[in-house]
């Protein structure tokens, strides 16, 4: 059984169907990459994996259940973690605070705990603490811990943002354009990132524009155009696939 | 790695040492009042220390709700109103429950229990207002302290209306007959300043808690970023919700203590005029930390006490007050402190940022 299985997908936003009928599904342990032409409809898939949108129409399975129409708190309980487009951190509180809220749903105290610090809050903070410090040191940005959001680097705050997504221990994670601004030696350091994270046992589905980065580090492709799939494989056969070529290129006129 | 956890530590440490420090210097003083050696000619002053208590408890739980969960509420004199009101309807032997022919309760048990009534009418209020921002949220709440206000004027038949009620009883601390502790306002020893004290004490502890846990920090999600607080597994409708009852709790025990302490109430005390002063005391001491909102409701009390003569201008001082704040200092005090030691190279900095 696939991880993550998206049957029939499709979305409209008032008469515009931005996704149409979509299929694919990604397995435990595959890097998969979600590519094609600007306003595709990439970033509308990953909104509805991750509960951002109520899709109108298919299903979304994660390893089996269900998920679609859940709320994005309940999903990434579930064991989705995303990334975002446009950086969304909490931005005027410290680094670790933003890797501890990033556990938020991992943190088994009650309110109660949270009222009166109880032995089990104490407990429970100081792992918390350590997983936060963990991750930040597997991203490479151990140092900023004390750092707010804010004042770090577009670079760190890419990383910043994955290690946030990472701490919540997923089953699958979503990037959404993590290599978007980047200059080529932080791509290279972020692929090397990627596959590290699938050493960790994290399946990986990633949108991605930069294609050498995208066929770098995939093992397989979904090509969307206008909404539709359009072609799936290795990213070899995504290379010489007539209709991917097209997309990108344009048909001869 | 290792000096800056140490660094860290020490300054946890001389924190903890100087809110010690200021808490002795508090009693202290108390002490020294009881016992007539300071101020022993001006007893005004104590009713002067219970009015900062009660303000800075209440400005407290706004801060929990604005400061922290970023959400604006110009209505919690509504709040204030349910504790008054209520702990007064409840404990009263003339009106409120005595009118229904019930025992009333003692002050000491009917205040925390407005406390979790108003906690409880806070988590209903943040039913629709979950779903508002900014300007709507505002306007929800002002109506809501109308709604209060409007309640206690128009039912004359348990509240006395307009009127007010007068001889509300004091606080007592009694057990199987035998009164412990006596704590009056307006006896020759002005004892309630101690309880308003360890009440402020306790709900600042049980903030500083809320704030440092995943519950506090649910809220801190919010404020900063709605959508990426949801994709981190932070219910967003949960943290409003709370982050409401519990500020309402804060605000309902100050007005509970407040109606106790000047032994009369009438609506008048929970206008909307009121809303606006927690806001003020809020914005002018610095929001989302410990010791802004009661910098804010000591200064603010004492403005309002030195104009007393200006009365009718008092909303013209508030808003000269707050403009100034939002346009020079948005940190409030706090901030201002802050930066006066990052001046001289102290380790101040706004690391935490006030809302």
């Amino acid at each position: 059984m696939a991880l993550l299985d998206v049957k029939d997908l499709s979305i409209e936003f008032s008469g515009l169907k931005a996704v149409q009928h979509l299929d694919f599904s990604v397995e435990k342990g595959e890097i998969f990459g979600l590519i094609g032409p600007n306003g595709a409809g990439k970033t509308t898939v990953f909104n509805m994996v991750s509960g951002f949108f109520k899709p109108s129409g298919g299903q979304i399975f994660l390893n089996g259940m269900r998920i679609d129409g859940k709320f994005m708190f309940e999903i990434n309980k579930l064991g989705i973690a995303r990334t975002y487009q446009n950086i969304n951190l909490f931005n005027n509180i410290s680094v670790m605070d933003n890797m501890l809220i990033g556990q938020h749903c991992r943190i088994p105290y009650g309110t109660f705990a949270s009222f009166f610090h109880t032995r089990k809050y104490r407990d429970c903070e100081r792992a918390t603490r350590e997983k936060a410090r963990e991750t930040l040191g597997f991203v490479g940005i151990p140092e900023r811990e004390d750092d707010q959001a804010k004042a770090l680097s577009y670079g760190e705050q890419r990383l910043l943002e994955i290690a946030r997504a990472l701490v919540s221990d997923p089953c699958l994670l979503l990037l959404d354009e993590p290599a978007a601004g980047m200059n080529p030696t932080e791509k290279d350091n972020l692929a090397r990132l990627v596959l590290e994270i699938r050493k960790r046992g994290v399946t990986v589905l990633c949108v991605e524009h930069d294609m050498k980065f995208v066929m770098g580090i995939t093992d397989r492709i979904c090509v969307l155009n206008y909404g539709q799939r359009i072609a799936l494989g290795t990213p070899g056969e995504m290379q010489r696939h007539p209709a991917v070529v097209e997309a990108y290129l344009g048909g001869g006129e | 790695m290792k000096t800056l956890s140490d660094k860290k530590f020490s300054g946890k440490w001389l924190r903890r040492a100087l809110a010690a420090g200021i808490f002795a210097l508090v009693v202290l003083v108390v002490v020294m009042m009881e016992n007539n050696i300071l101020f022993a000619r001006n007893r005004y002053i104590y009713v002067l220390l219970c009015y900062i208590g009660i303000y800075s408890i209440a400005t407290s739980g706004l801060d929990v709700l604005f400061g922290y969960a970023g959400q604006i509420s110009f209505g919690h004199a509504g709040f204030f109103c349910i504790g008054a009101y209520g702990s007064v309807l409840l404990s009263h032997s003339e009106w409120g429950v005595a009118k229904l022919g019930i025992t009333p309760l003692p002050p000491i048990l009917s205040i925390p229990l407005m406390g979790l009534v108003a906690a409880l009418i806070g988590a209903l209020l943040s039913k629709p207002a979950s779903k508002l921002v900014f300007h709507f949220l505002s306007l929800l709440t002002i109506a809501f302290n109308q709604i209060m206000y409007l309640v206690v004027a128009n039912f004359p038949g348990l509240t006395n209306g307009f009127i007010g009620i007068t001889r509300v009883p004091p606080v007592k601390l009694q057990l199987f007959g035998a009164t412990l502790l006596d704590f009056t306002a307006v006896k020759s020893k002005y004892s309630y300043v101690f309880l308003v004290m360890a009440v402020l004490a306790a709900l600042l502890i049980l903030k500083q808690n809320i704030v440092r846990s995943k519950l506090g920090r649910s809220m801190i999600a919010i404020r900063e970023n709605q959508t990426a607080a949801n994709g981190c597994g932070v219910n967003i409708m949960r943290a409003k919700t709370v982050s409401f009852a519990i500020s309402a709790f804060y605000v309902g025990i100050a007005g509970g203590l407040l109606a106790h302490m000047v032994g009369f109430i009438s609506p008048d005390t929970f206008v909307q005029n009121t809303s606006v002063i927690f806001i003020t005391m809020l914005l002018f001491g610095g929001s989302g930390n410990m010791t802004g909102p009661i910098l804010g409701a000591l200064v603010i009390t004492f403005v309002q006490e030195s104009f007393q003569s200006l009365q009718d201008y008092r909303m013209l001082i508030y808003g000269t007050f707050l403009l100034a704040v939002i346009l020079y200092q948005p940190a409030g005090l706090v901030g201002l402190g802050r930066s006066i030691s990052g001046m001289f190279g102290g380790k101040g900095g706004a690391n935490r940022g006030a809302a």
